[in-house]
């Protein structure tokens, strides 16, 4: 994924938050009888979890999330 | 079963033999690479899988784990970026697995009759993302500034000066905020007018975001190709036209068009 010249200076990539919120959040589902993915609702779900807990780990300083490589908009290049 | 168990991953739908080179490119499984499954009029990009990171239980596990998600979803993302090669691309959501080559074609033929047809509406597109952060500060600035005008000239006594200042003030704020609205709405409009379809999205959560201030636009843009340059000059002009509001947009891209695609498909 690339940025344009253009981009404004907070957006130096495209962060990891943009690309699950589409990932997760928008999307052809596609469903069939051996699908092994989640259902839709539950990833939705999981998903804001997911963010929303994310930010709880980053700010209590745990050492398993890389919290620079991840992203999160805090608008260092 | 043995513990090399396979599932098959699911990034996107082209049309049958527009899927770009894909060579040498890594899957979200490390080591497993990115081919192809034809059928009928339809390619889906796909990579194996090990069932034992990617299984329906492994999965559930894994979704919550933030570093384990953050690089399926930028490898995810990397193979998406890929195929936007191709002319017309349906992003599925993240992690649609199948079991085996047959539920891919399986899943082909069930969307024979919708899959076309986003195709056809995101043929020659891309999705851009613009959105309007507020910072406050300079609302409350303006604010000050507006209710300080008319007070000098108007008021004796301080005490009656102190609300009369308070009350100039919010209705300054409520201009002021009245202004905002108006700069996004219009932003949007100009955006979508540049755009062959938009939608807006709920703004993100400031937790989840991790920007200063308040979102106010959190727009998607489907942008034919050819016009994304021009798209992102206008979104650079009005950002440069709302510096002074306090306003800043923020635009990326290109995306896969994802929020252009319908939620829903295939169901039996």
């Amino acid at each position: 994924m690339t940025e344009r010249a253009v981009v404004l200076p907070t957006e130096r990539e495209v962060s990891l938050v943009e690309v699950l919120d589409r990932a997760l959040g928008a999307g052809v589902v596609l469903t069939g009888d051996v699908t092994i993915s989640l259902a839709d609702v539950d990833l939705v779900y999981l998903s804001l979890r997911v963010l929303v807990g994310s930010v709880g780990t980053i700010g209590s300083g745990s050492d398993v999330v890389d919290t620079d490589a991840l992203s999160l908009g805090r608008g260092e290049p | 079963m043995t513990a090399t168990a396979l599932g098959w991953y699911v990034y996107c739908i082209t049309a049958a033999g527009e899927v770009p080179a894909l060579d040498g490119l890594a899957g979200v499984d490390r080591g497993c690479e990115v081919g192809c499954v034809t059928e009928g009029e339809l390619s889906a990009v796909v990579s194996h899988v090990r069932l034992e990171e990617f299984g329906a239980e492994a999965l559930k596990r894994n979704l919550e784990d933030l570093a384990w998600l953050k690089q399926t979803g930028l490898a995810h993302n990397a193979v998406l970026a890929r195929a936007l090669a191709a002319d017309a691309v349906v992003p599925l959501r993240l992690c649609t697995i199948f079991a085996d080559e047959d539920g891919v074609r399986d899943a082909l033929r069930h969307g024979r009759d919708s899959l076309p047809a986003a195709l056809t509406r995101v043929r020659g597109h891309a999705e851009w993302s613009v959105k309007l952060m507020a910072d406050p500060r300079p609302l409350e600035a303006a604010a000050r500034e507006r209710g300080a005008v008319p007070i000098e000239s108007s008021s004796r006594a301080t005490g009656h000066a102190f609300f009369a200042r308070k009350r100039l003030e919010r209705v300054a704020r409520d201009h002021v905020r009245a202004e905002i609205e108006q700069a996004v709405e219009e932003t949007h409009a100009r955006l979508q007018d540049h755009a062959t379809a938009a939608v807006r999205l709920p703004p993100q959560d400031r937790r989840i975001s991790g920007r200063e201030g308040q979102m106010l636009l959190n727009g998607a843009y489907l942008v034919r190709r050819a016009r994304a340059a021009e798209f992102a000059e206008l979104a650079t002009g009005l950002d440069a036209g709302h510096r002074e509001t306090g306003l800043a947009l923020n635009l990326s891209g290109p995306f896969a068009p994802y929020n252009f695609v319908g939620a829903e498909s295939e169901r039996e």
